[in-house]
């Protein structure tokens, strides 16, 4: 019964940071912990729940339900109480996160929140009510990348970089990116800097995600600060960041870029004519920073590898026309 | 020869009494001058280590000693556990055990209780705010302790022993 949440059953890290009221009607029927995607609490609104990439509501009575007379609505109490849990009873502690409107919890789990926002000089300064909650489920999908692997190696380990639209996939199948890289086979020492705690899942600074055996983790750090800081203090041969998007990110990349270390990133995008267009992006192309330009989609599944496009822009893998026009020898 | 062993049965046990009252004085300025010590460790961790209170709690548990250690024991307990609890209840709970065996007056259990009713919410600013006034409130607290304690250990002592020799008097 591996992966499968059932009625007084040991609480699951999911389970567990909900309110006493979602959490029983939540065991009541059995469901498979790795095909729930997303729980969505609104103050006055039914529970809504991605379980298989379908939308349910938790019922009144214990378990989904389609049915929005049956939802189980949610109450003021409930979502202090969850958010109480889910932040380990210190929710000042997340309060750096969540000027970003999110935190991440044990497990790698983000709980993205919404509601009234105090501003401070225009700029977010603490949000006062928290009225909606999205709690986003991680999934740790090992071997994911498998498939991917030998498009990412000429001579050595091409710099790359993989897009997706938000909840594609790209942080699961980087996580595995850096699996492999730090695997025993490899053997590349992995510099991440794990910036919203979601690739590591860091407890006290030690990675509860399987990562590899050569891997060094800044958590929690910003990804300019600790790029540079990595580089300096621990020599990696790889250095992996997720969803990279600004011009400072740009600026620490061209330099990690120039200290020969090979870089591993995800961002968000859809295809190749749209990350043309970004202004950040532009000084990137041009130096050729990232040899590979993985684009994945939900079409089948999500972390659906699409495209890959190498450093010219050339594409060397399509999905759709099911053939590879260039391979390397990875063993 | 049984006077002489009841009478020295009474002194020693009024003078017993006497040192007793001393030393649980002395037991509630120790008290009080450790659970400033766990305030200011508390305010370290949060403000300097941003450590969520499971953490902070993990750390001072390390450094209290008597009853205090069961009490930070019995809240990680419960915090590391199924969370079915308000932080407060957690707290209120864990000093209900140990209401007994500490030498704070209800009025010093009273504030202490209080703070758990304003740990973990809000921001660092507001947290810290919160364990400055409890911390000043306890050091006021001690202050007082103190002051009785000079007015009132010597009192105590020689009321045990002169209370013992006025009965020993009276009833031979």
């Amino acid at each position: 019964m591996k992966g499968i949440a059932k009625a007084g059953e040991e609480m699951d890290s999911i389970s567990g940071i909900l309110a006493l009221a979602l959490r029983t009607r939540l065991q009541k029927k059995a469901w498979k912990k790795e095909k729930l995607e997303e729980i969505r609490l609104r103050i006055g609104k039914p529970v809504w729940i991605l379980y298989a990439g379908k939308g349910m509501y938790l019922s009144e009575r214990g378990g989904f339900t389609e049915d929005l007379q049956e939802a189980y609505w949610v109450t003021e109490e409930d979502l202090r109480e969850t958010l109480s849990y889910a932040s380990n009873y210190s929710l000042y502690a997340m309060e750096e996160q969540l000027r970003q409107g999110y935190f991440t919890i044990a497990g790698g789990h983000r709980i993205g929140v919404a509601g009234r926002i105090v501003m401070e000089h225009g700029k977010w300064k603490q949000i006062a009510h928290i009225a909606m909650m999205n709690i986003r489920i991680a999934h740790e999908v090992i071997g994911c990348a498998r498939k991917l692997m030998p498009y990412l190696k000429k001579r050595q380990w091409c710099s790359t970089l993989l897009i997706s639209p938000p909840g594609g996939g790209k942080t699961t199948l980087l996580r595995d990116c850096i699996r492999i890289l730090a695997s025993e086979e490899e053997k590349m020492t992995v510099g991440v800097v794990d910036e919203r705690s979601e690739i590591a899942a860091c407890k006290n600074g030690v990675p509860q995600n399987q990562l590899g055996i050569t891997v060094d983790v800044l958590d929690g750090c910003s990804k300019e600060i600790g790029m540079l800081h990595l580089l300096r203090a621990m020599a990696p041969d790889v250095i992996a960041v997720d969803e990279i998007g600004t011009l400072s990110d740009q600026e620490v990349i061209l330099q990690v870029n120039h200290c020969g270390c090979i870089l591993f990133a995800t961002m968000h995008g859809t295809c190749m004519q749209e990350l043309k267009r970004k202004k950040w992006m532009e000084d990137l192309l041009q130096e050729r920073v990232f040899e590979r330009y993985v684009f994945l989609d939900h079409h089948f599944h999500v972390g659906n590898i699409k495209e890959i496009y190498d450093e010219n822009g050339k594409r060397i893998f399509c999905e759709k026309e099911e053939r590879m026009l260039y391979v390397t020898d990875y063993r | 020869m049984l006077q002489i062993i009841g009478s020295s049965l009474i002194v020693v046990s009024t003078t017993l009494i006497g040192w007793s009252l001393v030393a649980h004085m002395k037991k509630r300025i120790r008290e009080l001058y450790e659970l400033q010590y766990y305030i200011l460790m508390l305010e370290g961790e949060i403000q300097c280590a941003n450590q969520d209170l499971y953490h902070c709690f993990q750390n001072i548990s390390h450094h209290a000693s008597g009853c205090w250690k069961n009490f930070f024991s019995d809240v990680l307990k419960e915090m590391e556990g199924e969370k079915k609890k308000e932080f407060r209840e957690i707290w209120e709970d864990a000093m209900k055990k140990i209401c007994n065996k500490t030498a704070l007056t209800a009025e010093q259990q009273r504030e202490w209780k209080c703070l758990g009713n304003n740990l973990g919410y809000l921001d660092q600013e507001m947290q810290i705010a919160w364990l400055d006034i409890c911390e000043k409130k306890m050091e006021r607290f001690e202050e007082k302790e103190r002051e009785k304690f000079q007015e009132r250990a010597k009192l105590y002592q020689s009321i045990g022993i002169m209370s013992g020799i006025f009965m020993v008097i009276l009833l031979v």
